[in-house]
């Protein structure tokens, strides 16, 4: 996890673990954080994930996150995933 | 090597193809369930029926990007589904709204499959009364409505997606769609639906670990994630699940129990596995036609299972490939064309003189043996592209309901022979002639009101009867009224007026009747909006010459009038007579021929600047002289010691002469080459059984040659 300015970058491989910590990190810094990138091509390790950063989007609409915009992902270890935000 | 780009189908474009296919058919039975329903509005299986029909419509619209059909069919839903659960009467006037949402919902489709921005002119008016009536009806509903939002926040997880369920499921079913078109022999294809508890992470469990292991068994596999369920980040807690659902869609070649031992570790209620039935598609389809493996069961019973897990709310069908399978009509064509060729060949040997010259009984047998199982070949072929009449009989229920709510004449539909089966080809291009021959009859043939009737001692009711059968190797519909029958002497009256006919003509009571079909011509003194504008009859007649066919036309004053359809089985071969002239072979169609004769030298005549003639109980027929119009070399040749073929045709009969007449035959119409095709007297041609070829005549374009003169 990379915190540059207003935006934050993420792998998406990140253990529970390390979801919980930027779940706190971000949780008092959700009105500044501008953008939220997803780097690399390593795959999802959670749905905790995917779950947290829809949860995010809901909570603050102007939030950029791009990776949630694109709607589905292929990665070769799961083939492709797609997910209904209905925003 | 050439690739014609525009030919091949994406794999979403053949799904989008087989959407708009099934659509079409869920919207044809719809309009002929709703009818039925209008006759019995107390039986609400057939309600269930039509409200499953109008659910998958719904899903399978939205999955396209059809939302303005999707939207409509969305609340004509909600309104079907009201009177299904609670079974309440349906009031007649909602009745009318019922009926009137289909038409709007097949309008709707035409709008969106030719992406037109503009809505039919009552799309708005009906969708305000759908919203009006599901709104009223809801009203009641209130209370429970609340309670149902005030359950505690566990029960609304169990609930989820009422809103917006759909959405989820129709991309769900995209998904099932598009890995059924990669569905190969051996791959079975699964719906894995994940619903893991709350405290699933906890447990060490992750919708991704389920994912990949199921992964490891697909050949190919697409996930969905419901996230509907998800809370805004006050009242998140990352250690929980709250995704309600992942469903995943795969291809794999396990076996169901080898997938569920993925899952051994969850409690039963967290996934669900099901196998969906495949579907058998053959790729480029353009047209395709649906054959009926089981040829003794009703043609109509297309056996479709549901896909989800959901029970009765699944939005998805699959035809079991069990009891049928789609293919291209151009396969079908080319498969018709081989068989041609097989029995081209097959008469090529059959009637070679050197083959029956030879004197060995068991090649004669092995002859008749090919013979008999070449024809047995070719019939089945040929049924392969027969389809029953039903569906387009169907259809006609509602033009004769509506045309008499229209004209408010109470009139009865008997419909007979609606197994009859004709060729799909030409089904689609019967619709348009059959609808406005209804519409004439209603309008115009019944008497004007019940006082007219009751006058000429018939009941108030009128009949329309509506009639399929098989006669002299080809197919009759015919639509009868019990009207007032066709006025003779005014339709003679009025063609004279017109300058269709001088007055001088002997014309028989079928000749007179069929004066009716000429352009311009209308006996109507009020031009309605069903018929009576003196461009429909004629253009009835045009489309079903194109099907070469032909219209008969049996009225008798006072008691009613028969439209006939003569057609032939199918447009792929014709019956006809062969005729030989300056030593070449052609062929007339038989249902053109009237009869052929050798005429007597005195009822030939010539007359300067008008060509021949001859006189044929009171009628002048002009004479075409074959060889002349295909400028053929021959001597000249006397029509008294030739053959004339006295044919029908659009301007009237004619008399075609010819050496002489070789025999009857059925041949397989052949695409001429780009030269003849510019010839407007031929219409094709075909191979006979000595390999020689001969040509179709195109009898409407032949014209007399005036300049010629004889003794």
């Amino acid at each position: 996890m990379l915190f540059d300015g207003d935006a934050l970058t993420l792998s998406l491989d990140m253990s529970m673990e390390e979801i919980r910590e930027f779940e706190a990190f971000v949780r008092p810094r959700l009105e500044y954080i501008e953008t939220i990138e997803i780097e690399g091509e390593k795959p999802l390790k959670s749905s905790a994930l995917l779950a947290l950063l829809v949860s995010l989007k809901r909570s603050r609409p102007e939030l950029s996150i791009p990776f949630l915009d694109k709607r589905k992902i292929h990665m070769d270890v799961y083939g492709t995933l797609h997910w209904m935000c209905y925003d | 090597m050439e690739h014609c780009i525009g030919c091949v189908m994406t794999k979403q474009e053949q799904v989008k193809a087989i959407f708009i296919e099934e659509a079409g058919e869920i919207i044809e039975k719809l309009d002929v369930d709703i009818l039925r329903f209008e006759e019995n509005s107390s039986d609400f299986d057939l309600l269930n029926e039509i409200f499953r029909g109008v659910h998958t419509l719904k899903g399978n619209a939205n999955a396209f990007g059809f939302s303005r059909l999707g939207e409509f069919v969305h609340h004509f839903e909600d309104v079907l589904d009201h009177y299904r659960s609670t079974k309440e009467d349906v009031e007649e006037h909602h009745l009318e709204l019922f009926v009137g949402s289909v038409d709007i919902i097949k309008e709707v489709m035409v709008c969106e499959m030719d992406a037109l921005s503009e809505l039919p002119d009552d799309y708005d008016v009906c969708l305000g009364k759908i919203k009006e009536l599901i709104s009223t009806k809801r009203n009641k509903e209130v209370i429970a409505v609340v309670e149902v939002m005030m359950e505690p926040i566990a029960d609304l997880a169990s609930e989820f997606g009422i809103n917006c369920d759909d959405e989820f499921e129709n991309s769900v079913i995209n998904g099932i769609q598009t890995l059924q078109t990669a569905q190969e022999n051996g791959l079975k294809l699964y719906r894995v639906d994940l619903m893991l508890d709350t405290d699933a992470y906890k447990r060490g469990f992750d919708h991704m670990m389920f994912i990949a292991l199921l992964k490891e068994e697909a050949v190919s596999m697409e996930s969905f994630f419901n996230m509907e369920t998800i809370k805004p980040i006050d009242s998140f807690i990352c250690d929980e699940n709250t995704i309600a659902k992942v469903s995943v869609i795969l291809l794999s070649s396990k076996s169901k129990t080898d997938l569920e031992e993925n899952f051994e570790f969850l409690f039963e209620n967290e996934y669900k596995i099901v196998e969906i039935e495949p579907i058998v598609i053959i790729k480029e389809e353009v047209a395709p036609v649906i054959i009926d493996m089981r040829k003794s069961e009703d043609r109509r019973q297309v056996n479709r299972r549901e896909t989800t897990s959901s029970g009765e709310n699944s939005t998805s069908t699959i035809m079991s490939a069990k009891s049928t399978i789609r293919i291209d009509t151009f396969k079908l064509d080319e498969l018709f064309d081989s068989v041609g060729e097989l029995v081209i060949a097959q008469n090529f040997i059959a009637q070679n003189e050197k083959i029956q010259a030879i004197e060995d009984e068991s090649i004669k047998r092995t002859i008749e043996t090919l013979s008999k199982i070449t024809k047995r070949i070719q019939d089945r072929v040929m049924s392969l592209r027969m389809v029953a009449i039903r569906d387009t009989f169907d259809k006609m229920k509602r033009v004769v309901r509506d045309t008499s709510k229209k004209t408010g004449k109470e009139l009865h539909l008997n419909v007979q022979g609606e197994d009859t089966e004709i060729d799909k080809t030409m089904i689609d291009s019967l619709s348009d002639p059959l609808i406005h021959i209804i519409r004439n009859a209603i309008d115009h043939g019944l008497e004007a009101d019940a006082d007219e009737r009751i006058a000429a001692g018939k009941k108030v009711e009128g009949n329309i009867t509506l009639r399929a059968y098989h006669k002299s190797g080809s197919i009759i519909i015919s639509v009868s009224d019990d009207g007032r029958g066709i006025n003779k002497d005014k339709v003679f009256r009025k063609a004279i007026e017109r300058g269709i006919i001088t007055g001088d003509e002997n014309l028989t009571d079928s000749q007179i009747f069929g004066l009716i079909m000429q352009p311009g011509f209308s006996t109507a003194d009020a031009i309605s909006d069903l018929s009576g504008r003196g461009v429909g009859l004629d253009v009835v007649k045009t489309s079903i010459e194109k099907l070469r066919g032909k219209i008969e036309i049996e009225s008798r004053e006072g008691e009613g009038t028969t439209f006939s359809m003569v057609l032939p089985l199918t447009l792929a071969i014709i019956d006809g007579m062969l005729v030989q002239t300056a030593g070449e072979i052609y062929i007339i169609p038989t249902l053109s021929v009237v009869e052929s004769f050798r005429p007597d030298r005195e009822i030939v005549h010539a007359l300067k600047g008008q060509g021949e003639f001859v006189s044929l109980r009171g009628q002048h027929l002009p004479i075409i002289r074959l060889s002349d119009v295909f400028d053929l070399p021959t001597g000249r040749i006397e029509p008294w010691d030739a053959i004339l073929v006295c044919v029908e045709t659009a301007a009237g009969r004619i008399a075609i002469m010819v050496d002489e007449l070789v025999g009857r035959q059925q041949v397989v119409i052949k695409p001429l080459g780009k030269s003849l095709a510019k010839l407007k007297e031929i219409s094709g041609g075909a191979i006979l059984g000595s390999g020689d070829i001969a040509l179709i005549l195109n009898i409407d374009e032949l014209r007399p040659l005036i300049e010629t003169t004889h003794a």
